[in-house]
């Protein structure tokens, strides 16, 4: 099955010198997203979040970059770091497509989440992303990478 | 924030910075479909500032030193110009809605705010942005979950 690897992002960092924190890494996943049939937009790229039960997408983001959500709404409790609160949803899906495998047009449960501000970057979430891919989070530089890779193999 | 800047084409490589929900100006869009047609000019492109000079430098450092624990001597230019773009939209847009095209030359902001991306995207022709825009909201915000 066809596989691809996307370079770990990581800045130095120094927002305390006495502190733990030394460097800001994010798994940083650029994709496009199908608008319309064979229509594709850039939305800001989304970060794997294995802590993330659903991928999820802020309403406003997406409304944003055309990107379609049904007009049905339910609300749920959505625990996050700030607690539980209640959350107002549309369950839909997302066709995406990543920019190493170009013929492959992956759909993907989202939430899309009224709450969540635009500047919240959308996450993959675990729901039905192992599914899809079976995912490598690899630290070791290695050629192109001097901060480490994802590897994202196909499983469908 | 910054006071609203969506770019007019009269400052042509200027994206400097969002603000509150407003359709873009016809100026900014004809920028746009300008720059989407093909018409790239030189300054519209993001300058490498020395601020972004300076990041860049800092991470290829890190990078050299990561490299240089697995034997591995040189950078490639890849890595080089992935963190100078990365720091290009960094700088230049931090905390804004970006929409950009980039080539072999450099990065190039077609327009900047939440909702002037989204008129962007509903009036120009599919067949200007489809596949070419991408689109960002520069953050180094640390994230704890």
């Amino acid at each position: 099955m066809p596989s691809f690897t996307v370079p770990i992002s990581v800045r130095p960092a120094d927002p305390d010198p006495s502190g733990p924190i030394r460097r800001l890494v994010s798994a940083r996943v650029p994709v496009q997203v199908e608008v319309a049939p064979g229509r594709f937009v850039g939305p800001p790229p989304f970060v794997l979040d294995t802590g993330a039960t659903y991928t999820t997408m802020s309403t406003t983001l997406a409304r944003s970059r055309g990107i379609p959500f049904p007009t049905g709404t339910s609300r749920v409790a959505i625990t996050t770091a700030a607690g539980i609160r209640g959350g107002l949803v549309r369950d839909g899906e997302l066709r995406v497509r990543f920019l190493q495998l170009p013929d492959r047009v992956f759909r993907l449960y989202c939430v899309f989440a009224e709450d969540v501000p635009p500047s919240v970057p959308p996450v993959f979430g675990l729901n039905d992303f192992l599914d899809v891919f079976r995912v490598t989070l690899d630290g070791a530089p290695r050629l192109g990478a001097p901060f480490g890779s994802i590897l994202f193999e196909t499983l469908i | 924030m910054s006071e609203p800047a969506t770019p007019a084409s009269a400052v042509p490589a200027g994206p400097t910075a969002n603000g509150p929900a407003h359709p873009p100006t016809d100026a900014a869009l004809a920028r746009a479909a300008r720059i989407l047609s093909g018409d790239v000019r030189p300054d519209d492109y993001l300058p490498i500032t020395p601020e972004v000079r300076r990041l860049t430098d800092r991470e290829l450092e890190y990078a050299r030193s990561r490299y240089a624990t697995v034997g591995i001597t040189e950078l490639e230019p890849e890595v080089e110009r992935r963190q100078l773009r990365q720091n290009l939209l960094l700088v230049h847009c931090k905390h804004q809605h970006v929409a950009y095209i980039e080539d072999d030359t450099g990065i190039v902001v077609v327009i900047t705010g939440l909702d002037e991306i989204g008129e962007l995207l509903r009036k120009l022709p599919a067949e200007l942005w489809s596949e070419r825009i991408a689109t960002d909201y520069p953050d180094d915000s640390i994230w704890l979950l």
